[in-house]
């Protein structure tokens, strides 16, 4: 099995290099523009479209689309992650700034949803058509029903406006740069991103579990005279994680980059808005590194999920494939 | 816990529900705390003459100085996500003038030019040269002395640089066409001698004064080396920025926020407010900010883009108020002259008749609505109510009859569509293009309108593939503003007028240049009345309705001139930092 | 004709499972409900929901507007019906769709294995790797804002996650016994496939289907929100819930985010109900 997965590692680096090539070669569809990103559309008129172009051509916009991603890949490779198109800024310095941002929401969402999520569908599943799984049930369906900014701006009217409890937005304020001091900069948003994810896992874990519960081996278990909670947990729960884990690693790579409703709510700096102002202004260099950071933690969370999947589940091994 | 999870979900919603219910009583009485800044007079400053430089604001008298010890929340102004500071010469607003000068200001009434960095100067009889005297005791943030080597690096730096907002008053130097156009390297019209900086026009130019306060002097032994078509993207220089104004930068926390510290060594008076943040909003855009600004968080606000979305801030937070800004700034459409790529032109658009009759269709009153409070709709592209409108011509009434009539004499073809496009993203917008389409319906033309996205040069400029485009645009003077578009076209404007009508293009560039070389008041009105009735008769443009300014303060905390904002010359004025002051934590 | 009546006994027990589930039928309800208050709109309004009436904006519900208007005066009950039909076209098409994709691509996977399962995967996670922004963006950046092109992108989206489902059930029953008899009885591998195999793994691509659809309603909504979604003349109820995106209209004027937020929420609840129904009839008789 090590040998399996030495394999999938390795073959992660044609896979990044093939979505790099489609990403570079969908971006010359899209008709940005990175020198005229940042200025205001009622002044472009006003400037020299000649200059303009010298800008474009100092900046190697104008070369050849093979050329400029042999350049880009070959600066990459020697560890040089470019600058942006649109301001100047180095990307690895942008990256260093908005990559912890995110991954301490993505992290800190899904373990409160894991948690809850687990919890919450795990006794609707145990308690199947109670009230507690219907109150369950009529919760989960808000969740996934209202749109994530919403629940943004309600907690922000609420907790922020009415009470004064928490900031309004933003990641940290003079003097509040500590993790302890920028705690409550984190509350929300966390939150917000928790409530679609929580709700989903519950019906998937109350799914799941229902599923497993009606198999044949947790009829044996109890035949065995085993107790109510040793089946539901060590039978029932164990078996019915799968899916479930499945889910769970798989958002983590897309709340790398995929919160841009959240960080835009609350005015959060995050790698989301980046990549969508990046594509917006055609900012090639920093589009292709986030994407790349972004696939990459894809390909290695479907290889964390294949791995958790052989230890729980013993039916499933990789000698055939 | 699943429980109290359960329940504090509950509670949440009820509350939502309760907030809901509630928040409409407050609102009630909006016009209670809308009151210009005038009114909220604090004891601390009597400045209201501008001649009151040399009065520092006294402290106000509690046990604690909030000036020295609380902090000014702004925002720091970039739209569009940068993770760094503004380049100072694309845009000059006031966290750029915080941290750099120019040689001159403009005092509040836009009347006089205040001297900074050059504290004295005068203009040679003809109008063609300028001589400025060059302040000895200005020093760089970080200790250098500042010469005029600086200045006269800052205006070809200024000529070079692509994003640069103004160049057009410093094309005229000596050898600025050839520095703009990459061909020559340095002015041949500036020289220095001793303290003293010269500079000669090619003709005259009665605003140059004026737009010498847009650029900032930038230091020559930092800046010199760099590439300067690049220069605006110096990450090193945006980082640590090294200016000459009264604050100077004391942490940037990209792409957080940056801090100012008030600059001790200032050669004039100093700062009044000690500490002044700067936070980014460029994530969550103007409804972060506003959340910002009721939760007290960010104190100032300069453009809120609907009057409505000030009034919601006022009654949500009883320490804000309110001021409105009679600005130069409009939207107007362009008409397309110069053809398609895609070869679906409508070419009825050329004649002049058609783009006439279009006036009369749109229904300037209902679209000026959108801002209600805040809008005018526009006969000719100055403001009825100032007293530089011709009142020779009559006030725009809308009249689909007579339009379509003469649609019909100009053999107008109703069967194919008018094309109209847009960029800009806000939902009004939006709503504005729909009120359009409808209003050609009316008339049975069917319009049809794109959101433009992507790179606006390359689709607007570049592929034209429009009827009609709405622009919208600001300057000091309308004539620049707006009859800038009817000269022979230049640079971008090339690409959507084409050949279309060059004599009379030629005869509205001879009126501009006039205007601009005039001395009295009376000659330019002159001018200005006949450029409106010109610009009717051609309809190059379709001037549709004028936008003020709001910008919300939270004047309970942070004190400023009364007369601050009462003109729209924020680029070019004196912000008077040191009457600033902090009246709470 | 032993299958025969095998059938169409076990159709009718399985309806009349389905109709003695209470919730299946509440369910059912709302979204025939919905869905002929859409289909009926002409007749349920006389006002044009993109007619904008600048005189009238922002107006609280009342006799002549039932729900108000929005802030281009537009009447909001109008848009709500007429929204009503784009919304919930988006939401069952892409994801039918992207179902249909997932379904016939895991079957293939599943069924055939080697090669051909391997080619599968690979693709499939090359698809999974992009992030849907990006993906979003190209296409949009390419082929403008429209219903169809938003179809597209969540179709081409979402295929992998049935894909997955599918493929790993197809696999734990090839193994079964019924499987080796339809071999042994020389009934050929697409008819194995897409007969014996297929219903078998209904149920969770059900369950997949009823929760999609809602989250492609939402989706729309976000996508609306960054702007890259349907362009906002054209009333979805994601569109006109994005109104509520200023604090302004938030606080002041609930009719315009609970009008469609009660929209999207009821649609959902039924199309969950729904499922889970029919994956309860589909589930108990393997």
């Amino acid at each position: 099995m090590g040998k399996y997965f030495l394999k999938r590692i390795l073959e992660l680096i044609p896979k990044l290099l093939i979505i790099t090539i489609v990403i570079f070669v969908g971006m010359q569809f899209i008709p940005g523009d990175p020198v005229t990103y940042l200025i205001p559309p009622d002044t472009i008129s006003k400037l020299d479209p000649a200059q303009l172009e010298a800008m474009r051509e100092k900046l190697g916009l104008n070369e050849n689309v093979v050329v400029r991603y042999f350049t880009w890949l070959g600066n990459l490779l020697h560890g040089e992650f470019g600058y942006s198109l649109v301001s100047g800024a180095s990307i690895k310095s942008m990256i260093v700034q908005r990559l912890p941002a995110s991954f301490e929401v993505a992290i800190i969402a899904l373990l409160i949803s894991a948690a809850c999520g687990l919890t919450f569908g795990f006794i609707s599943a145990t308690k199947q058509n109670s009230l507690i799984d219907y109150f369950n049930t009529i919760l989960g369906m808000i969740g996934i029903s209202v749109p994530e900014f919403f629940f943004g701006l309600l907690g922000i009217s609420i907790f922020s406006l009415k009470l004064g409890w928490l900031p309004s937005g933003g990641r940290m304020m003079p003097g509040k740069e500590a993790l302890s001091d920028r705690a409550e900069f984190l509350v929300l948003p966390c939150l917000c991103l928790a409530i679609g994810l929580i709700a989903t896992l519950m019906r998937y874990t109350r799914g799941s579990m229902l599923d497993v519960l009606h198999k044949d081996y947790i009829k044996t278990a109890r035949s065995k005279g085993l107790s109510e909670a040793n089946v539901h947990i060590k039978h029932g729960l164990r078996n019915a994680l799968i899916p479930i884990v499945v889910i769970l690693v798989n958002r983590l790579p897309m709340l790398l980059g995929g919160a841009v409703v959240i960080e835009s709510v609350f005015n959060y700096p995050g790698m989301g808005t980046m990549l969508l102002n990046a594509i917006s202004g055609s900012d090639m260099p920093v589009v292709m590194i986030t994407t790349m950071m972004i696939a990459m933690a894809i390909l290695l969370a479907s290889l964390l999920i294949d791995l958790i999947s052989a230890l729980l589940d013993p039916r499933i091994r990789f000698g055939k494939e | 816990m699943k429980k109290a999870i359960a329940f504090l979900l509950c509670l949440v919603l009820l509350c939502s529900l309760l907030s809901a219910c509630a928040s409409k009583e407050e609102t009630a009485t909006p016009e209670a705390a809308e009151q210009p800044a005038e009114n909220t007079e604090p004891e601390t400053k009597e400045t209201d003459e501008p001649e009151a430089e040399g009065e520092e604001a006294e402290a106000p008298a509690e046990t604690e100085d909030f000036s020295e010890t609380g902090m000014l929340n702004l925002s720091w102004p970039s739209d569009n996500g940068t993770d760094l500071l503004p380049f100072p010469w694309s845009n000059r607003n006031y966290a750029v003038a915080m941290l750099f000068d120019s040689l001159v200001v403009m005092s509040p009434d836009g009347e006089t030019m205040i001297p900074k960095i050059a504290k004295d100067w005068t203009i040679s009889e003809d109008g063609l040269t300028y001589t400025f005297t060059i302040r000895d005791d200005v020093t760089w943030h970080d200790g250098t002395p500042l010469t005029p080597e600086d200045v006269v690096f800052s205006i070809n730096g200024y000529l070079k640089n692509p994003t640069s907002e103004y160049p057009s008053q410093f094309a005229l130097i000596e050898g600025g066409e050839a520095v703009a156009a990459g061909e020559a390297d340095e002015l041949t019209g500036i020289e220095v001698d001793g303290n003293v900086v010269t500079i000669h026009l090619t003709s005259p130019r009665n605003d140059f004064l004026t737009y010498c306060a847009i650029v900032s002097i930038l230091p020559k032994h930092i800046l010199g080396d760099k590439d300067p078509t690049l220069i605006s993207q110096d990450e090193e220089f945006l980082l640590n920025p090294v200016g000459c104004g009264p604050y100077k930068v004391e942490t940037v926390n990209a792409p957080n926020y940056f801090t100012l510290v008030r600059n001790d060594d200032y050669y004039g008076e100093p700062a009044g407010i000690r500490h002044v943040t700067y936070t980014s909003y460029a994530n969550g855009g103007a409804d972060a900010s506003s959340a910002a600004m009721i939760a007290g968080n960010l104190d100032f606000i300069y453009n809120v883009s609907d009057i409505s979305r000030a009034e919601n801030l006022l009654a949500n937070n009883p320490n804000l108020s309110m001021n409105v800004i009679p600005a130069n700034y409009a939207r107007y459409f362009v008409f397309n002259t110069a053809g398609a790529t895609d070869g679906k032109y409508n070419d009825d658009m050329l004649k002049t008749e058609v783009r006439q009759a279009i006036n009369l269709l749109l229904d300037k009153t209902a679209i000026a609505n959108f801002y209600v409070g805040q809008a005018a709709p526009l006969t000719t592209f100055v403001n009825p109510e100032s007293a530089s409108y011709n009142s020779d011509i009559p006030l725009f009434e809308r009249d689909v009859d007579t339009a379509v009539q003469m649609l019909k004499d100009a053999d107008f073809d109703f069967n194919r569509p008018v094309r109209i496009a847009y960029w800009y993203t806000d939902q009004t917008t939006a709503d504005i293009m729909a009120l359009v389409v409808q209003c050609f319906a009316d008339a049975g033309i069917e319009a049809e309108t794109t959101m433009v996205s992507g790179s606006i040069v390359e689709v607007v400029y570049n592929q034209h593939n429009w009827d009609l485009a709405y622009f919208g645009n600001y300057g000091l003077d309308p004539v620049d503003a707006f009859y800038y578009n009817l000269r022979t076209p230049t640079g971008l404007f090339v690409n959507i007028q084409g050949d279309y009508e060059l004599d009379t293009k030629a005869e509205f560039s001879a009126l501009y240049d006039e205007y601009f070389s005039v001395e009295t008041e009376d000659e330019k009105q002159a001018i200005l009345n006949e450029l409106q009735v010109k610009h009717l008769e051609s309809m190059y443009t379709i001037p549709l309705y004028a936008l003020n300014k709001v910008t919300v303060a939270n004047t309970g905390k942070f004190s400023y001139p009364s007369d601050l904002f009462n003109m729209d010359i924020l680029d070019w004025q004196d912000y008077r930092f040191e009457t600033w002051a902090l009246l709470s934590e | 004709m032993r299958q025969k009546t095998h059938r169409s006994s076990l159709a009718r027990r399985n309806l009349q499972k389905l109709f003695s589930n209470r919730l299946a039928i509440l369910g059912g309800v709302i979204v025939l409900a919905l869905v002929l208050l859409s289909i009926f709109a002409p007749l349920l309004t006389p006002y044009d929901p993109a007619f904008i009436d600048p005189t009238q904006r922002l107006q609280p519900p009342s006799a002549e507007h039932l729900l108000g208007t929005d802030n281009a005066g537009r009447d909001l009950w109008a848009r709500i019906l007429y929204g009503g039909r784009l919304s919930i076209t988006i939401g069952l098409v892409s994801s039918l769709s992207a179902a249909a994709l997932g379904v016939i691509a895991g079957c293939i996977s599943g069924y055939f294995g080697g090669k051909v399962d391997a080619v599968l995967l690979y693709i499939s996670e090359i698809f999974s790797t992009f992030p849907q922004t990006i993906l979003i963006l190209i296409i949009v950046g390419f082929a403008g804002r429209s219903t169809l092109n938003m179809v597209l992108i969540f179709s081409i989206t979402g295929w992998m996650g049935t894909h997955r489902i599918v493929r790993s059930r197809i696999i734990s029953l090839r193994e079964e016994a019924f499987v080796e008899s339809c071999v042994a009885c020389g009934i050929g591998s697409s008819s194995i496939m897409f007969r014996h195999l297929l219903p078998n793994t209904v149920g969770p691509v059900v369950v997949s289907i009823t929760l999609s659809t809602a989250g492609y309603v939402l989706s729309e909504s976000g996508l609306s929100f960054i702007g890259l979604g349907v362009p906002p003349e054209v009333p979805t109820w994601g569109n006109i819930i994005n109104a509520a995106k200023s604090l302004d209209i938030m606080q002041n004027h609930p009719a315009l985010w609970l009008a469609p937020g009660v929209a999207i929420a009821l649609f959902v609840l039924g199309v969950n109900f729904l499922g889970d129904g029919l994956r309860d009839v589909f589930d108990t008789t393997q």
